[in-house]
């Protein structure tokens, strides 16, 4: 054999080898976490509906199996809780100032929903998205509660709840 | 007195006839992959056959099996697959019977494959895990590749060939939920296009004329 074609099969061989080694295996990243993502408003004095970010000073909101997670809200006008994925509906409780025990500081916001298997990848398996049917809440400071977005998924840029907060 | 030497300067012009020559082999690398990797096994075997003068009508095939079985995920799949397609010499030859030859190709690909059940879990910590069940299914599919390589004899009849892969699905959505984890013949069915590579030990039989 020519020794042109020797040195270009021995390269290619080469250069075979290199990619068989970049050929890599599947890995899970981090999957991306799936919220209900949720705002506090008040609305204008001519209630119309453009409404304005507030801040809740120190509030709590409750969550979870046995409401026994707690998310503590300072100086924040957003918020994002976990739906449950075993059943259809979602008990979210909103203790409007974390100092104040009394009944009329607590609100409990209940969400029904339908839960979706959505595949993520071999690596990582399935995730559960959610799509909001109803949403059910208390008024004691809480005034309205707009269902914005009824998709529950891995988007961090959707909004899904705009809670109106009495003045 | 002098003598002068002639030079022939005529070039050798060397020519075979259509599927004169026959190479079987078998893809070394896919056997020793397999004995390797505990997630998948492949065979690929190769037929080609000399078409023209500097062509090569190539045909690829085999099967495999392969299974996911992580913390999230549980199932096994198998599958057929054939190859078909064409390659193109790039040297031309040095003597009558010069079977040594870079080339690059075109292969057609599709492949039969069978997913079974599959088992999986979610995990919440706040809420509870889940568990559930996901049917098998079976796919037809299809794909395209490029493809180049050379083929050295390093003894008479006896071949090594060693070729790298660019290959993508014509169907891609067949496996946007739950891909096999490994489809032979083409290889991670997750990515839409995939890298493979081959290493062949092939014999010949035929005329070389």
């Amino acid at each position: 054999m020519n020794s042109y074609k020797y040195g270009f099969g021995i390269w290619f061989l080469l250069f075979s080898l290199f990619g068989a080694a970049c050929t890599n295996k599947s890995v899970c990243l981090e999957p991306q976490t799936v919220a209900l993502r949720g705002g506090f408003y008040y609305s204008n004095s001519d209630s119309t509906i453009s409404l304005k970010d507030s801040f809740v000073v120190n509030a709590n909101i409750y969550f979870g199996q046995g409401n026994s997670y707690l998310n503590n809200l300072k100086n924040a006008s957003k918020f994002s809780v976990t739906l449950s994925t075993i059943s259809d509906s979602s008990l979210i409780i909103f203790q409007s100032d974390s100092s104040n025990f009394m009944a009329e500081t607590f609100d409990t916001i209940r969400a029904y929903h339908e839960n979706e298997l959505n595949f993520i990848s071999v690596a990582c398996g399935y995730q559960f998205y959610h799509q909001i049917n109803k949403i059910t809440y208390t008024k004691h400071s809480i005034d309205t509660i707009y269902l914005n977005n009824t998709r529950v998924n891995n988007d961090v840029n959707k909004e899904h709840l705009k809670i109106v907060l009495r003045k | 007195m002098q003598l002068n030497a002639q030079t022939d300067t005529t070039k050798l012009k060397v020519k075979s006839a259509d599927f004169s020559y026959f190479r079987i082999g078998v893809d070394a690398s896919k056997i020793i992959a397999s004995n390797m990797v505990k997630d998948y096994e492949a065979v690929e075997f190769l037929i080609d056959a000399n078409y023209k003068n500097n062509l090569v009508l190539s045909s690829e095939f085999g099967f495999g099996n392969s299974m996911v079985d992580n913390e999230y995920l549980s199932y096994k799949s198998n599958n057929l697959f054939m190859r078909l397609g064409i390659d193109k010499t790039l040297f031309n030859k040095e003597f009558a019977g010069d079977m040594d030859n870079a080339f690059i190709g075109v292969r057609y690909g599709f492949g039969l494959v069978n997913r079974g059940e599959a088992n999986y879990s979610v995990y919440n910590s706040i809420y509870g895990n889940s568990i559930g069940q996901i049917k098998g299914a079976q796919f037809f599919t299809h794909w395209l590749e490029l493809t180049g390589g050379f083929k050295v004899e390093f003894k008479k009849n006896i071949f090594i060939g060693w070729n790298i892969r660019m290959k993508t699905f014509i169907n891609p959505k067949k496996f946007e939920q739950l891909p096999p984890n490994y489809v032979a013949g083409y290889g991670r069915a997750d990515k839409n296009t995939a890298f493979g590579y081959n290493f062949y030990l092939l014999y010949g039989f035929g005329s070389r004329k």
